[in-house]
C-alpha cells in the first residue's frame, strides 16, 4: 500500500476551503496551517499562464525530516504517510529545516506538526478533509499501489509533475498539469 | 454601498430605519433600531425550489444553535406581527410547522427531507429543449428570434446595438475594476477569524509598467483618490503583477471597513464602495455599471480633513 495525492491544477481555483477544512478537522491552531495554496504566474500581460496549487507535506518515500529527527518522533506509518508523535518530539526542528517544501511549524504547545493525511479518517474509509471540501473535486486521494484508486486513475491519462523532484525525497503528492 | 451620498440623501428623508443584518456592518450605525439576524446555518430559510432541468426542492435547515441574542428573521416578523395584534396571520410556533406543511403538500415531509436534503421530481412540463420540426413560437413581435428588436424601436431605442464608447480614464488616473476573491463572500465574511486567516486585506493590483511610472513597491501602502475626490479612509497594499491592463487598476470588494464593532475586519484594506461615486444606468434596462470610476495614487496619508 502506498497513499498519495493527485492534485489537478487546472481545476484549482485557489478558494483555500482545503486550508479552512484542514484547519477545523485538526484543531490547527490560528495563523498556522498544514496546507496552503500556491499561485504561480508567468509572462507579461496579456499572454500569461497561471498556475494555482494546494500545498502540503509530501509524504516523501525518501523523507529527510524522518532521517534527521533525533527522537524518532517524526515516522512512517502504514501506506508511506508521515506523522509526529507529539509527545516524543522535542521541538528541535530539524525537521523543519530539512524539508524542501516547507511543509511543518513549530505548534505553540512545543512540537513539531504538519500535514497527516488525515490518518485518523484514512482509518476510517474516509477521504483526508480537505480532498472531501473541495469545491472543484480537483484532489485525488488513495493507494498508488491500487490501480482502480482514484489517484491511479487521476495519473493515468494526464501529464504530470512533483515539486522539487531534485531534492531527490520521492515526493508522493503528483500536480496534474 | 456605491454612490453614499444618494443612499445618504435616501436615508435621511426615512421617518424611521430597521436594520437587520447579521454582522455590524456600517449600515447599522445608521438605523434606528437594529435586529440581529442569525445566519443561514442557525436557522430554517424557505425551501429552495428547481424548476430547471431536473426539478428539485432542497430543505435548508438550522445545523447549529443561533449565537449571542441573534434570531432568524421568521421570529422577528412574527413577535412583530403579535405586538401589532396581527398574530392570527401567524397560527404556528416554528416556522419549520410552515416547511412540515409545504412538504407534505409535496408528497414528502420535513423529517423524510432531513435525511434527504435535496429531492428530485420528473418533468411535467415536457422536454428540455426543441426537437426538430418542433411547433413553436417566441414571445416577440414576430414570433422569431430578434435580432432587429422591434420592441426597443417601438420605444425609441436602438433596436440593433450601436456601440457607445466608454468613458476613458483623465491622465494620471487608472480604471478601478473590482472583484471577487474565492475565499471571501462579499462582505459578510470579512469579519470570520478562519476566512481572515486566508486573507485579511485587499490589495490593490497594478502592472509594473504603471508601477515604475509612480515609483510604487510592492506592499507599499497607498491611498487612492478617485475622479470626484473621494480619498479612501484607509491605505490599501500595492501589487504589482501582469494581471493587470496599465489602464487599469483592480481590488477584491469586501474590505475596508469603517465600523469598528467588526473587530477582525475594522480598518484593513480599501472599500472599493466608498470609491465608486458615479453609478451609470443602462438607458434601456436600467442596469447598473460601477466600473466606470477612475482612481489616482496618494502615497503620503493625506490627512483626516482629506477623507471627509
Amino acid at each position: 500500500m502506498r497513499y498519495a495525492m493527485a492534485i489537478d491544477t487546472k481545476k484549482c481555483v485557489g478558494c483555500s476551503d482545503c486550508v479552512v477544512a484542514c484547519q477545523t478537522e485538526n484543531n490547527v491552531p490560528h495563523g498556522y496551517c498544514r496546507d496552503w495554496v500556491v499561485e504561480v504566474m508567468d509572462g507579461t500581460y496579456p499572454n500569461l499562464e497561471l498556475e494555482i496549487r494546494s500545498e502540503r507535506c509530501n509524504h516523501c518515500d525518501n523523507s529527510p525530516c524522518v532521517r534527521c529527527c533525533p527522537t524518532g518522533a517524526s515516522h512512517y506509518e502504514a501506506g508511506g504517510i508521515v506523522t509526529v508523535t507529539a509527545n516524543e518530539c522535542i521541538g528541535c526542528g530539524a525537521c523543519i529545516e530539512s524539508c524542501p517544501y516547507d511543509a511543518r511549524y513549530s505548534h505553540p504547545d512545543g512540537y513539531v506538526d504538519k500535514c497527516t493525511f488525515c490518518l485518523h479518517r484514512v482509518e476510517k474509509g474516509e477521504k483526508p478533509a480537505c480532498v472531501s471540501v473541495c469545491p472543484t473535486n480537483c484532489m485525488y486521494f488513495g493507494d498508488l499501489e491500487d490501480p482502480d484508486s482514484d489517484v491511479s486513475q487521476a495519473l493515468q491519462n494526464r501529464k504530470y509533475k512533483t515539486l522539487a523532484p531534485e531534492a531527490g525525497t520521492k515526493p508522493q503528492i503528483y500536480y496534474l498539469i | 454601498m456605491p454612490d453614499k451620498t444618494t443612499l445618504k440623501k435616501a436615508m435621511d428623508a426615512l421617518d424611521f430605519m430597521v436594520v437587520v443584518d447579521t454582522m455590524p456592518m456600517e449600515i447599522t450605525g445608521y438605523a434606528d433600531v437594529v435586529l440581529p439576524e442569525c445566519t443561514y446555518l442557525e436557522r430554517y430559510d424557505d425551501l429552495r425550489v428547481e424548476p430547471h432541468r431536473i426539478p428539485s426542492i432542497a430543505v435548508r435547515m438550522p445545523a447549529a444553535k443561533p449565537k449571542y441574542d441573534s434570531m432568524p428573521s421568521w421570529w422577528m416578523a412574527k413577535k412583530i406581527a403579535d405586538k401589532m395584534d396581527l398574530g392570527h396571520y401567524f397560527p404556528w410556533d416554528d416556522y419549520s410547522e410552515v416547511i412540515d406543511w409545504q412538504l407534505k403538500e409535496l408528497g414528502t415531509s420535513l423529517e423524510e427531507m432531513k435525511t434527504l436534503g435535496v429531492k428530485k421530481f420528473d418533468r411535467e412540463s415536457g422536454a428540455l429543449y426543441l426537437r426538430e420540426g418542433d411547433d413553436f413560437e417566441f414571445s416577440t413581435n414576430t414570433g422569431k428570434i430578434e435580432l432587429y428588436a422591434t420592441d426597443l424601436a417601438e420605444h425609441g431605442f436602438d433596436p440593433m446595438p450601436i456601440y457607445t464608447a466608454h468613458p476613458e480614464p483623465p491622465s494620471g488616473f487608472y480604471r478601478l475594476i473590482y472583484g471577487r476573491a474565492p475565499m471571501h463572500t462579499f462582505s459578510r465574511t470579512a469579519n470570520n477569524p478562519n476566512l481572515t486567516d486566508l486573507m485579511h486585506e485587499n490589495a490593490v493590483w497594478i502592472n509594473p509598467k504603471v508601477a515604475k511610472l509612480w515609483s510604487l513597491k510592492k506592499d507599499q501602502y497607498v491611498w487612492l483618490k478617485n475622479q470626484d475626490g473621494q480619498v479612501s479612509t484607509f491605505p490599501i497594499k500595492v501589487r504589482v503583477t501582469e494581471r493587470i491592463r496599465w489602464d487599469s487598476v483592480y481590488m477584491v470588494h469586501g474590505f475596508g471597513h469603517s465600523n469598528k464593532n467588526l473587530k477582525t475586519a475594522f480598518g484593513h484594506g480599501v472599500s472599493d464602495s466608498e470609491l465608486i461615486t458615479n453609478v451609470m444606468i443602462d438607458p434601456i434596462m436600467g442596469g447598473t455599471g460601477m466600473r466606470g470610476n477612475f482612481i489616482t495614487f496618494i502615497t503620503e496619508d493625506p490627512g483626516k480633513e482629506a477623507k471627509l
